[in-house]
């Protein structure tokens, strides 16, 4: 541990660009939210505070239709890549093989890929096999890049366990899925929690990858935002970002309270 | 004790772990028997095989060679729960989200007990291991201790016809460690249960046990009641671990050994005239006396240890310890540098067999 007294860690510039850090990372995001509650047409000048530009955004039937695919495709990719990453969490966790290692990193991978890759493969893929782009496409790309931002949490909770546990639930008597049903689950819970919650955000945010396999109906939040910017900053997207950002914190800060319960 | 009260019966078992090269023999050839209601105890360092043969009881692993049977049923194939046994962990393996009583109730209600009788066994077993009143506490909540009663009482709650227990004391302080020896002879004599204890401290094994095998690399050194073990030890190996211990060597001749320094140890033997000879003798079965038919030695060192002297001697160039008692006062009459007779009984002397 550093000791935070030790001089020896004392760096006095970088006071100055943690400052800096500060002001970049926040600075735009709450000219954005205060901008969102600002009365004029132009976007970027200050007249009077008001609410009109959530009135509009909520009265526009294709944001909500946006808000609404948004939601669809991130509740069916959360659910579905977090069911995935627990078994393939808790069916690595029986076997000591060689490959193991290769088979972490390759789930994890796509973390590394870039985006637009994983978009134009995608897209290459639904069309090759006759998919019909929509809807249905875009839960399919989200369940897929949603799995190793699930898995990760899991796996790392699953590490922690005690093996001994496991032979404790058999040695009581438990068969294999009692076992997991009991002793397995309840304590991976803080880790699929979170791993779904990070799946949810994820799948949200995702722009590029929509974007690319989207259908006609099929538009989400952030490709309906972008499509917005394109004629023009209009006040509405400021508003439509906060509630985006309202939502985001709420889930972040509900998956922190969560995996401290445990 | 008859072949009808064996609890447990290993026959030749043995344990490979790995292939190839890589290959380790956990266990060698092990058979044993394990009576009805003994506490009996598997001895010997880390790594001698006894945690394997533990577990391969429990069901953990499944063994090379060899077969286990369980009051006459046969057990390979058999998944842990599947058997009649049950554990006590060395780390106590209780279940962190569960309180106290749930920990208790668990291997119940996987066996379907109905609620009430489910209820009712759990507080028996508080009451047994004196934790009533922590039902609604969570494992880490509890002293260690603690945590190892509530282990003792979760795996005694299914009544099992044998309960083994890994190195169970052993994550517990001294003081501790003394009170829960005591307390597990308790419980073993109460509830009429088969004990299979695995450690490696032979002071415990000599407390608790009814049985003691010795173990060394996977095999059997020696099986017998705490008094046989210690006061005849078949080996070097068993000799040294279990108490203090000297050894001497020397040559045989008829009644007796001619040691290394020509001094000559009586004895009653039947080795061959000329073989070399390793015996034990225990320090507190030896005496220091003047005046009297004895070995040479000298004083190299006086300890005082509390109730007793350890006085450390030179004979035939080996350190040889007598353990006297402070009580009768004699040990006040030796000093460093004296030139004393050490007088062995020769009822005093253990032959050993020659090692292999």
């Amino acid at each position: 541990m550093i000791n935070p007294r030790n001089p020896l860690w004392r760096y006095p510039s970088l006071g100055v660009l943690m400052v800096a850090f500060f002001a970049f990372l926040y600075v735009p995001i709450i000219v954005l939210i205060v901008l969102s509650f600002n009365q004029n047409q132009t976007a970027t000048i200050w007249t009077t505070f008001s609410f009109d530009w959530y009135k509009n955004v909520l009265e526009n039937p294709n944001i909500l239709r946006a808000a609404q695919n948004s939601l669809i495709v991130a509740l069916v990719a959360t659910v579905v890549s977090t069911v995935f990453a627990t078994m393939a969490a808790v069916g690595m966790a029986g076997k000591a093989f060689k490959a193991q290692n290769a088979f972490n990193g390759l789930v994890g991978l796509p973390l590394l890929v870039p985006e637009i890759v994983t978009a134009v493969a995608s897209l290459l893929f639904f069309l090759a096999i006759g998919l019909e782009l929509g809807l249905t496409t875009v839960i399919i790309a989200h369940v897929v890049f949603c799995i190793p931002f699930a898995y990760l949490p899991i796996r790392a909770r699953l590490e922690g366990l005690d093996p001994k546990l496991l032979e404790a639930a058999s040695d009581l008597y438990a068969r294999p899925w009692q076992a997991f049903a009991r002793v397995t689950l309840p304590l991976l819970l803080p880790g699929i929690v979170s791993g779904a919650m990070l799946a949810f955000i994820t799948s949200m945010d995702d722009f590029v990858i929509t974007f690319f396999v989207a259908g006609a109906g099929a538009t989400t939040l952030p490709v309906y935002i972008f499509g917005m910017i394109r004629t023009g900053i209009s006040p509405e997207v400021n508003a439509i970002s906060t509630l985006l950002f309202a939502a985001s914190l709420v889930i972040v800060m509900l998956s922190f309270f969560i995996s401290q319960k445990k | 004790m008859t072949a009808l009260a064996n609890a447990i019966v290993i026959d030749n078992i043995g344990m490979v772990f790995g292939a190839g090269l890589g290959a380790v023999r956990a266990l060698d050839g092990v058979s044993l028997e394990i009576g009805s209601n003994e506490f009996f105890t598997l001895l010997g360092p880390s790594g001698c095989g006894k945690t394997t043969l533990l577990r391969l009881i429990a069901g953990f692993e499944q063994p090379s060679t060899g077969s286990i049977s369980l009051y006459g049923q046969r057990l390979e194939g058999l998944m842990p729960f599947e058997r009649p046994v049950n554990t006590v962990f060395q780390s106590y393996a209780l279940f962190p989200h569960m309180s106290v009583a749930q920990n208790i109730a668990f291997g119940l209600e996987m066996q379907r007990k109905p609620r009430l009788e489910v209820q009712k066994i759990v507080a028996d077993m508080l009451e047994l291991v004196q934790l009533t009143g922590f039902e609604a506490r969570k494992p880490a909540q509890l002293s260690g201790g603690q945590q190892q009663r509530v282990a003792l009482a979760r795996a005694l709650a299914n009544r099992p016809k044998v309960l083994l227990l890994d190195e169970s004391l052993s994550a517990l302080d001294a003081k501790l460690r003394k009170e829960m020896q005591l307390e597990l002879k308790r419980l073993q004599l109460e509830t009429g249960i088969t004990f299979v204890f695995v450690t490696h401290d032979q002071e415990e094994a000599l407390t608790m046990s009814d049985r003691i095998a010795v173990m060394k690399n996977g095999k059997l050194e020696q099986i017998g009641t705490p008094t046989e073990i210690y006061d005849f030890p078949r080996s070097r190996y068993v000799a040294d671990f279990i108490g203090e211990t000297n050894f001497l060597t020397g040559i045989a001749e008829a009644n007796g050994l001619r040691l290394p320094d020509s001094q000559w140890l009586e004895v009653t033997h039947s080795r061959p005239p000329g073989s070399s000879v390793d015996v034990a003798v225990r320090p507190e079965r030896a005496q220091i006396a003047r005046d009297t038919n004895g070995l040479n030695a000298v004083v190299r060192e006086v300890v005082y240890v509390g109730t007793d002297t350890v006085v450390y001697l030179e004979i035939a160039k080996e350190v040889f310890r007598v353990r006297m008692q402070n009580h009768g006062g004699a040990a006040k009459m030796v000093s460093v540098g004296d030139q004393i007779k050490l007088v062995i009984p020769p009822n005093a002397v253990r032959i050993l067999e020659a090692e292999s």
